[in-house]
């Protein structure tokens, strides 16, 4: 008897990195869940290049054909492909999305306070 | 998998004591280390150290659990729009084929038709020419054998109208006729050796009143 219960087996659209070392590549590919990430896909559906190019783009390519065949055969999606299907407009915008979106949000926020604050300190003192 | 087992000692003191305990604390576990050997104490800096869990805002909380039944309920709605879809396009492409086929079968079917027609009417001429060919061939064969017959019965009256006079009996030469053929007797009662002599009966072609009295079946009862 296995030491470990065998876990049920699907499939499973996910990212598989391909980079190197300081330069993340992901694969989207279709694999069982429980084969190992980098293992030959049962489908490559697109890449995702994670690092902004030089007109500040992370680019994203997706076989959307394929991608919507696969969702209607009921194929599960890992979290970070949720996140760029729904960035890509195929599914809604994930909640972490937006949660996230927030957050950003929120910081910018307080950098620009945080800059305006010694602005005015300096100009109180002018006057 | 845990049920058997609960109900093996369910009724033992020592299962209530563990099920109390662990109630109370649950089991320390330590969890397997894939980097480093398994009986490497923990690292003297790490010693004390207790992860931070996550901090939770709980306006964020209850504002991602909304929003995640949301998008679960959309993502399930648009998986089985998609799977719609694709059945449609499959019950499409099928109905599309078999239009096709059996516009494909209709043209072929004509085609066949046609062909059928003007073979059918080639050998109809032809036929009709064969019937008028073996008719007159019938005719012709009729005619000769009618010829033939006319002829071979003018022949054999010919030939009889020849040996008439030859071999016929004369009513006036009737009795002399049966004379003869009374008095012509030829005596068959002989055997033949090996060597081919002939050996007579016993009474050789005597005259009918020298010859012995014949027996009667009247006279052997």
């Amino acid at each position: 008897m296995p030491r470990i219960p065998l876990r049920r087996s699907f499939d499973i659209i996910k990212l598989a990195y391909h980079g190197c070392n300081n330069r993340p590549f992901f694969h989207i590919v279709l694999l069982k869940n429980i084969s190992k990430r980098n293992a030959p896909p049962i489908e490559m559906l697109g890449t995702y290049d994670p690092m902004p190019n030089m007109f500040n783009e992370k680019l994203v390519s997706l076989d959307v054909d394929r991608i919507k065949f696969h969702l209607a055969s009921g194929a599960a999606l890992s979290k970070p492909v949720e996140k760029l299907l729904g960035l890509s407009g195929l599914l809604p915008v994930h909640p972490m999305s937006y949660i996230t979106a927030k957050r950003n949000r929120q910081k910018q926020e307080a950098q620009a306070e945080s800059q305006a604050q010694p602005a005015e300190d300096g100009k109180s003192e002018e006057s | 998998m845990l049920c058997p087992l609960r109900n093996l000692i369910k009724s033992s003191v020592a299962h209530k004591v563990l099920l109390e305990s662990s109630i109370k604390q649950p089991p320390l576990v330590n969890s397997v280390r894939f980097r480093k050997p398994r009986w490497l104490p923990i690292a003297k800096s790490k010693e004390f150290y207790v992860r931070k869990p996550t901090p939770v805002i709980p306006e964020e909380a209850e504002e991602l659990y909304l929003r995640y039944s949301k998008y679960r309920a959309d993502v399930e709605s648009i998986r089985l729009f998609l799977k719609e879809q694709l059945s449609q396009k499959s019950v499409n492409i099928m109905e599309k084929q078999e239009k096709d086929d059996a516009a494909d079968l209709k043209l072929m079917e004509e085609q066949v038709k046609e062909y059928n027609n003007q073979v059918a009417a080639l050998r109809q001429e032809r036929q009709n020419q064969e019937v008028i060919a073996e008719q007159k061939r019938i005719e012709e064969v009729m005619q000769k054998q009618q010829e033939e017959r006319l002829k071979r019965t003018l022949q054999a009256e010919k030939k009889l109208e020849k040996n008439k006079a030859a071999s016929f009996i004369q009513p006036e030469d009737l009795d002399q006729a049966i004379e003869i053929m009374l008095d012509s007797r030829s005596d068959y009662n002989y055997a033949i050796t090996n060597s081919g002599d002939v050996i007579l009966g016993e009474y050789p072609d005597q005259p009918l009143d020298k010859a012995p009295p014949r027996t009667k079946m009247s006279d052997i009862s």
